[in-house]
């Protein structure tokens, strides 16, 4: 029997549980990030409000192009979440698998348990790449969401710093009262846009949330026209607002 | 020994905010501290005034999806001799500071603790259906918040932290409080962000219930029966009723998360509609007496926006076991 497996093992120098041989393969790579979640070590209280870490659900929601610097890499992100874990204030955790390509091969070479845990009703936000620059990609994690009327976006920022993907920015980037039932004049809409400085070179380039619209100073009183412009520059760990 | 100490409480103790009782509400912790002088002659311990400050500070960006937003409380008290305890007189949690200084004629002391902390615990399942009174209330609290005030299992689960909304919106507590924004009580006392949810369904319930007369007064609900009556003589008397009971409460559940989209008459799109035809006419059915109720149409997630909210909240409201 051992000669037989060893035999078996000879064939395919290349491939293990981690990695597959070929073009890009997503169906495959989805396997592989799923079987490499299984590993990951989740807590009840930190990860799921208390809810036990059992019999997870396991889902990949996004498979997104993560090159850097010219290398090809691949990020699949999965939702990991407890059954009957769909309150509205209930969020997955979102955790990663890099996949790169070396030696004719893909492997599934960088994993992380919990990347974010952001959601609602036990589902991920949507999320898409915006890189900060070409050695820096990010994912960009957009949650709307809905609560008592008021609407809104959120763009969270992840990005590889110092070897582990890290959120490095959570901004608000639309918000709206319309669903509220109030008055007209109380009603309220704004929107930003989130875009690296053209001026800033750098691989976290400084990052510009213009945002426009109307707002409210208070509950109940009358909305007024709303422009804003933030600077947020990376401080080695994160992006802060600059004064 | 030193010359002045604190001696009780004992750096790093963790208190719990109790979680009560629907009809008291959370209680505070109440701390018996102390401070007392070692080897001075005569012993000043017993007849010093001795002045505290208490500090709870606690920023929300601290816990899971929390906001940059910090809920602070202090408050003074002067006690003669060491002894003094400590009525909190709001219900709060964080990290716990108790200062406490004394001058005496030669020296003036000053100390605090260290490493305090004030957890909050859920409450039960029966206090929390009893505080919600309709079982409506209580699915909405399950939809919401699977029934946790703070960031632990349901049913005395402890944390440091509230519930916050997964989605980043700053919601909190056992109702999600989100829209008008949070009071720091909202946080920290069940009792009240139950209390400050019912409120905003009262006023949710009170746009659902203006909803059909808003409808039956536009002119282009109003455009609407014309269109219906051309060819008809003499025109039918059509009539759009309020909402009954039932579909009062639904709408009103619906508002808790938003009325989102937009309805044929310029509203806001309510949990009801007003049954229209693939061209946009109306349907109602006509009796012999040539008066057509209109009976209000649940309006199916998949009409609902799907890039906002919950298209489904009311269902999903329904199908909690609280």
């Amino acid at each position: 029997m051992s000669v037989a497996l060893s035999a078996l093992c000879a064939c395919a120098p290349a491939q293990s549980a981690r990695s597959f041989n070929g073009d890009w393969n997503e169906a495959r790579a989805r396997e592989i990030a799923l079987d490499v979640s299984r590993s990951w070590q989740l807590s009840d209280a930190k990860d799921f409000h208390g809810t036990p870490a059992v019999d997870l659900q396991r889902t990949v929601y996004s498979v997104l192009p993560f090159d850097r610097a010219g290398e090809s890499r691949w990020l699949v992100l999965l939702a990991v979440v407890p059954p009957n874990q769909n309150c509205r204030a209930c969020a997955p955790v979102t955790g990663g698998v890099i996949f790169n390509h070396k030696d004719g091969a893909w492997n599934a070479g960088y994993d992380q348990s919990h990347i974010v845990s952001i959601g609602a009703n036990g589902q991920p936000p949507r999320a898409r790449v915006q890189s900060l620059s070409p050695a820096q990609p990010a994912v960009a994690f957009e949650m709307a969401s809905m609560a008592q009327g008021l609407a809104a976006t959120t763009l969270t920022l992840v990005t590889e710093v110092q070897g582990q993907l890290r959120e490095v920015l959570s901004v608000e980037t639309a918000e709206s009262n319309e669903a509220a039932g109030l008055r007209d004049d109380q009603t309220y809409k704004w929107q930003a846009n989130v875009e690296a400085s053209p001026s800033s070179k750098a691989e976290f380039p400084d990052l510009v949330v213009k945002s426009a619209g109307t707002k409210v100073a208070e509950e109940g009183q009358k909305a007024r026209p709303y422009t804003s412009t933030w600077i947020y520059r990376f401080s080695g760990a994160s992006y802060r607002l600059m004064p | 020994m030193a010359e002045f100490e604190i001696v009780s409480p004992a750096d790093n103790t963790i208190f719990n905010i109790d979680p009560g009782a629907a009809a008291t509400g959370p209680q505070m912790p109440v701390i018996q501290a102390e401070a007392r002088f070692n080897g001075l002659i005569p012993d000043p311990t017993t007849t010093a005034t001795f002045s505290w400050l208490v500090t709870i500070k606690f920023q929300c960006s601290d816990c899971t999806n929390g906001r940059n937003k910090e809920l602070n409380d202090e408050f003074r008290l002067t006690s003669v001799g060491g002894k003094f305890t400590i009525n909190f007189p709001r219900i709060r949690g964080g990290a716990l500071t108790i200062s406490v200084a004394v001058d005496t004629a030669t020296k003036c002391y000053g100390l605090e603790t260290k490493g305090l902390k004030i957890q909050g615990v859920n409450p039960s399942r029966g206090e929390v259906n009893v505080a919600c009174g309709t079982e409506i209330v209580q699915k909405m609290v399950m939809q919401e918040s699977g029934r946790r005030q703070f960031d632990a299992a349901s049913n005395a689960g402890v944390s440091d932290c509230p519930l916050f909304s997964g989605d980043r919106l700053g919601g909190v507590g056992l109702f999600q409080i989100t829209n008008p924004a949070p009071t720091p009580e909202d946080h920290w006392d069940w009792t009240a962000n139950l209390n400050h949810g019912l409120q905003i369904l009262a006023q949710k319930r009170a746009v659902a219930r203006a909803y059909p007369a808003r409808v039956r007064n536009s002119g282009a609900f109003q455009a609407l029966v014309q269109r219906f009556n051309v060819g008809r003589n003499p025109p039918a008397v059509i009539v759009l009723p309020d909402f009954t009971a039932q579909q009062l409460e639904l709408d009103t559940t619906r508002g808790y998360n938003g009325f989102a989209g937009a309805d044929a008459f310029g509203n806001v799109l309510h949990e009801f509609r007003v049954p229209v035809d693939a061209a946009g006419n109306l349907q109602v059915n006509v009796g012999p007496d040539n008066r057509g109720v209109i009976a209000w149409q649940q309006v199916p997630a998949a009409d609902r926006p799907q890039n906002t909210g919950d298209p489904n909240y009311v269902n999903n409201v329904l199908s909690q076991r609280p």
